[in-house]
């Protein structure tokens, strides 16, 4: 929830500001696990609907994962219609001819070794970013830098029981920075919804890509989870793995999602 | 009718005991023992006969009864660091008898002194106890020259640091919400200023503490693992002083004196850190930024006469912490009056008023607020009788209504909805007995029970959760109205047997319960926590307490040592499913999950308390381990608070009059954590795949501190002195938190990244009292 995040920030600028904190890559012996099957599906709106396979790997190991390549994954869309998934290459599977369409629920089905996954996901309206600005940012910082934070519209459905999850790109990287998942209690049931997180913050010349995306809120619950456990938070919580919707202690999600991006250079402002 | 149960109870015990104090031809001697410099009361002073044959110490409030046949005896009053002082009489009739005991430091080369009744540790039952004088805590080298009585305690066998420069503990394997902290009878529920690496308390105003690890008196309850019990001074009775400190974190100042002679005094004791102004002029931080903590204890003592006394004394403290229009805050306010009385000079009672809160506050500027807390009001009755030589009685009632806020936020903008827990309200009622009997001169007992009980009360919906933390069912209670109710009934036992004049063996039983639950994410303590009762769906955490151990003494007292272990059995400790939002969760209860525990070890413990040399070698070698049914596949695991080694090397050496030097170090196994054992990819990200709780471990930590105490030279009116520290002496990097992330310049591949917080500190620190 956003609170969290606010206090997450709090926590980090007393620890930054009171003590001389230090950091270093390590080396550090991890065990093996047995390689368990990964799913990671999606559809959005006018494409196709993928799903990639593939297992889990040695933490450190810096080789590609193993893919799975002879699964047979099914989709189905609220309207009973289905459609089998091909196999293209490196265990990404895609649909020929289902398309993602907003309002629909869709289900896929994995079905792999006389297992069977299933996970269902609801396509909600679309959101635009009708306006990216940069504000002052509240964040302390070191030394002379000047820190920014962006400031966004977006267009929203009041109708709907909808989520946000928003990904910042900076200076062209292909990892976000930090994506920030919005429950749809802290804004307003309005059209238009202004937005403008505590964090990420920027440097003037940054770069960054923002990237809106319209959510159901089982979504919702397994991106925060995913940035709970991702993020960098001294004395944090007990570490775990996000709840899948296709299953008890299954890896990777599926998710019927769509976005807007819009691209912004943060400049000196007085 | 829980107040005719306690009328009840205490009647029929008066009823029995008024018998067993009608014993022929004994008198009883009995008065107070206290400072001769300030007239401060002296808790722990050992009072025994010529012959050590009969003996019994002062209690927190320096009151000592001591019964004995007619006849003629020399009874000597000694405590450590103090001149013993030998009384003379001629016992025919009862006599009250008040000492005045001289500091042993200011008066040297008049007697040889021997500090305290030779083999004290070996005749008392209790075991797992350590006393702490605020004198040996003075010395100890700490973080920012702070001196801290819960850093100190960390040193002991049986008590671990959970993290590092922490304030949160764990004794024997219990979490940090399992430790009882009262200040002046007053429970202190966040015992950490500056997220927890200064305590809450001044040592300026402490006079000392009591920590129980093992064989916990059934006069104390409400925690599963241990009682630090902090007692405030009283003030000086005779003069005026002050005294006071300024170091590179924080200054102090304390203010004490009689308002009308030897009959009220008061102290005033005050601290404020100034780390905000000196980073602000460094220009670490901007000038909107705050970042201080202050506290403030203050007590008044009236004698109103030899029967009757009263005292009055107070707590506030607060951190503050913020920038520009966003910040926290958080801080303590407890405050308890109490009044002593004599009911016979064998008969003593105190009654103690308790109010305690604790909150902490969000302001996340134009955003909203966030505000969460916790507020007791206590009565207990406490009287003890000293039925005669062989027999101590305590017995009395402990009640507490509690009130918790679990947090509500508050946004600025209308158009959402502010989010607000409901609150809860408990009572927790206990009475208890217990008595330490002279069975014969070797065997020594102490038993007695506590019957706790307790009750949710309405306002409030009892509420009825399906395994996806839906409600199926809510039950409405008004206020006022009882929601819940539990009963423990919790024996104590400890026995010492005494196998000759160097050695005893003792052994010890307890039973704890504990209804109330801290709610954390971290295993450490924040300020954020916040506490809940014992509910419908959570049911309180008990304790079982076996423990067994040797105590031996060798060259003429100068040594103590003593081997402890014990074991644990621990029932409906709390943790979380996985992933539980754990702030400003309506649902929590449905989130908890509960289970067992167990943890067992054996502390190894060598103490030289005199010479130019003293100083303590701990040692504890033990094994924590939970099984909840929903973690780790309902496995059993190392607990967070499992450490398997844990070593403290205490010392202080007199260099010569005005100089000493001391020294402590400290190894302990790394905690035990979830590391990933694996990864994998999803949504272009390296996502860590975690397998087993608990699994690993943190890095073994070690740590020197060096410090140099010097005393001015003084005049009468006026001393100063320095203390020189070096915290962390050879700069060891110990781990605060591994994090496990993708590389940012290499992305698609992972690394794991060390965080340490502190490297070599020094620090100075000048005292000053006149």
């Amino acid at each position: 929830m956003i609170y969290k995040t606010y206090i997450t920030i709090l926590f980090a600028s007393i620890l930054l500001l009171s003590f001389t904190s230090c950091e270093e890559i390590i080396d550090i012996d991890l065990n093996s696990s047995n390689p368990s099957i990964v799913i990671d599906g999606d559809i959005q709106p006018k494409q196709n609907a993928q799903v990639r396979l593939s297992y889990t790997n040695d933490y450190f190991n810096k080789e590609n994962p193993k893919y799975e390549t002879n699964a047979t994954i099914t989709i189905s869309n609220s309207e009973g219609i289905s459609e089998t998934l091909q196999h293209i290459s490196d265990g990404l599977y895609t649909s020929q001819f289902m398309r993602g369409d907003v309002g629909q629920e869709y289900t896929i089905k994995v079905d792999l070794n006389n297992e069977t996954f299933e996970g269902k996901s609801t396509m909600m309206t679309p959101t635009k970013i009708l306006k990216l600005s940069q504000v002052k940012s509240g964040t302390p910082h070191q030394g002379d830098k000047e820190s920014y934070g962006l400031e966004m519209q977006l267009t929203n459905n009041p109708e709907e029981d909808n989520y946000y999850l928003i990904k910042f790109f900076k200076n062209g990287a292909l990892q976000e920075e930090r994506y920030n998942a919005i429950p749809q209690d802290i804004f307003a049931q309005d059209e238009v919804i202004v937005y403008s997180p505590v964090l990420p913050s920027f440097e003037v010349g940054d770069e960054v890509i923002v990237k809106a995306y319209s959510i159901d809120e089982s979504t919702y619950t397994y991106y925060s989870q995913l940035a709970e456990i991702t993020s960098e938070r001294p004395g944090g919580t007990t570490p775990y793995n996000p709840e899948s919707n296709l299953g008890p202690n299954i890896l990777g999600y599926f998710r019927a999602w769509s976005s807007d991006s819009q691209s912004i250079t943060i400049q000196t402002m007085e | 009718m829980r107040i005719t149960t306690h009328s009840f109870f205490l009647l029929t015990l008066f009823t029995c005991l008024s018998f067993i104090a009608n014993a022929q031809n004994k008198f009883t001697i009995s008065g107070r023992v206290s400072e001769a410099d300030t007239g401060e009361d002296l808790i722990g002073v050992t009072i025994y006969t010529s012959d050590q044959a009969n003996g019994t110490m002062t209690n927190t409030y320096g009151f000592y009864s001591l019964t004995l046949p007619e006849g003629d005896y020399q009874i000597l009053f000694s405590f450590i660091g103090y001149q013993t002082q030998t009384i003379s009489i001629s016992l025919t009739s009862n006599q009250q008898i008040n000492v005045e005991l001289g500091n042993a430091d200011t008066k040297l080369n008049e007697v040889v002194v021997k500090a305290e009744k030779k083999d004290e540790n070996l005749s008392a039952t209790k075991m797992g106890v350590e006393k702490l004088d605020m004198k040996d805590v003075g010395k100890l080298p700490v973080l920012f020259g702070e001196r801290d009585v819960l850093k100190t305690i960390q040193l002991l066998p049986g008590i671990s640091t959970v993290s590092e420069g922490g304030n949160g503990f764990s004794v024997r394997g219990g979490s940090i919400d399992q430790n009882l902290i009262l200040l002046d009878e007053a429970p202190v529920y966040s015992a950490s200023h500056l997220m927890g690496f200064f305590s809450v308390f001044n040592p300026d105003a402490i006079k000392g503490m009591t920590v129980y690890k093992g064989g916990i008196p059934a006069n104390y309850g409400g925690r599963a693992a241990s009682v630090l019990d902090i007692t405030m001074r009283d003030g000086n009775s005779k003069n005026f002083s002050a005294s006071g400190g300024i170091g590179l974190i924080s200054s102090r100042l304390t203010l004490e004196g009689p308002i009308v002679e030897d009959k009220v005094s008061f102290i005033v004791s005050g601290r404020r850190s100034y780390a905000d102004i000196a980073a602000k002029s460094a220009g670490i931080i901007e000038s909107g930024a705050d970042l201080y903590f202050y506290d403030l204890n203050a007590k008044l003592n009236y004698k109103i006469n030899d029967k009757n006394r009263l005292f009055l004394s107070g707590y506030f403290g607060l951190d503050d912490f913020g920038f520009e229009d966003m910040g926290m805050n958080w801080g303590n306010t407890t405050g308890t009056l109490r009044w002593n009385h004599l009911f016979s000079n064998k008969l003593f009672f105190n009654a103690t008023f308790i109010y305690s809160n604790y909150n902490y506050g969000f302001n996340f500027g134009d955003k909203g607020s966030m505000s969460s807390g916790i507020k007791d009001y206590g009565l207990k009755l406490d009287f003890t009788l000293y039925a005669n030589a062989n027999n101590t009685m305590k017995f009395g009632s402990d009640d507490t209504y509690h009130n918790f806020y679990p947090g509500e936020f508050l946004f600025e903008e209308n158009t959402i909805p502010d989010i607000k827990v409901a609150k809860k309200q408990a009572l927790e009622n206990s009475i208890y007995f217990t008595n330490t009997q002279k069975i014969n001169s070797k065997l020594t007992a102490d038993y007695g029970i506590r019957l706790s009980f307790f009750e949710q009360l309405g306002e409030g919906y009892n509420t009825t959760y399906n395994d996806n933390n839906q409600i199926i069912d809510q039950e409405y209670f008004a206020k006022g109205k009882i929601m819940q109710t539990y009963f423990e009934p919790e024996p104590r036992v400890s026995l010492n047997y005494r196998m000759n004049t160097k050695s005893s063996v003792k052994a010890s039983y307890n039973r704890m319960a504990q209804y109330m639950h801290m709610l954390s994410n971290s295993t450490s303590g924040q300020p954020t926590d916040t506490w809940m009762p014992s509910t419908s769906n959570v049911r309180p955490t008990t304790v079982d307490q076996y423990s067994i151990g040797y105590f031996r003494n060798f060259n003429d007292n100068t040594f103590k040592f003593s081997i402890e272990s014990y074991y644990k059995n621990m029932n409906d400790i709390t943790d979380y499913k996985d992933g539980t939002e754990v702030m400003l969760n309506e649902d929590i209860e449905s989130y908890i999950l509960q289970g067992k525990g167990r943890s067992y070890g054996a502390e190894f413990y060598l103490k030289k308390k005199y010479g130019k040399l003293t100083g303590w070698l701990s040692y504890t070698l033990s094994k924590t381990e939970n099984q909840i049914d929903g973690i780790n596949q309902g496995n059993w695991y190392n607990s967070a608070y499992d450490k398997t080694h844990d070593i403290s090397i205490v010392a202080s050496y007199q260099l010569s009059k005005r100089v000493s030097l001391s020294t402590n170090w400290v190894y302990y196994t790394g905690n035990a954590v979830t590391f990933p054992s694996g990864k994998y990819e999803f949504d272009n990200n390296q996502i860590p795949y975690f397998t087993e709780r608990n699994g690993y471990r943190m890095p073994d930590y070690h740590r020197l501190d060096l410090n140099l105490h010097l005393e001015g030279k003084g005049t009468k009116r006026f001393n100063s002195s320095w203390d020189f520290s070096l915290y962390n002496a050879y700069n060891q990097m110990n781990a605060y938190s591994i994090n496990f992330r993708e590389s940012v310049d290499e992305p698609g591949s992972t690394e794991a990244v060390k965080l340490s917080l502190f490297g070599i500190v020094p620090s100075i620190t000048w005292n000053f009292k006149f």
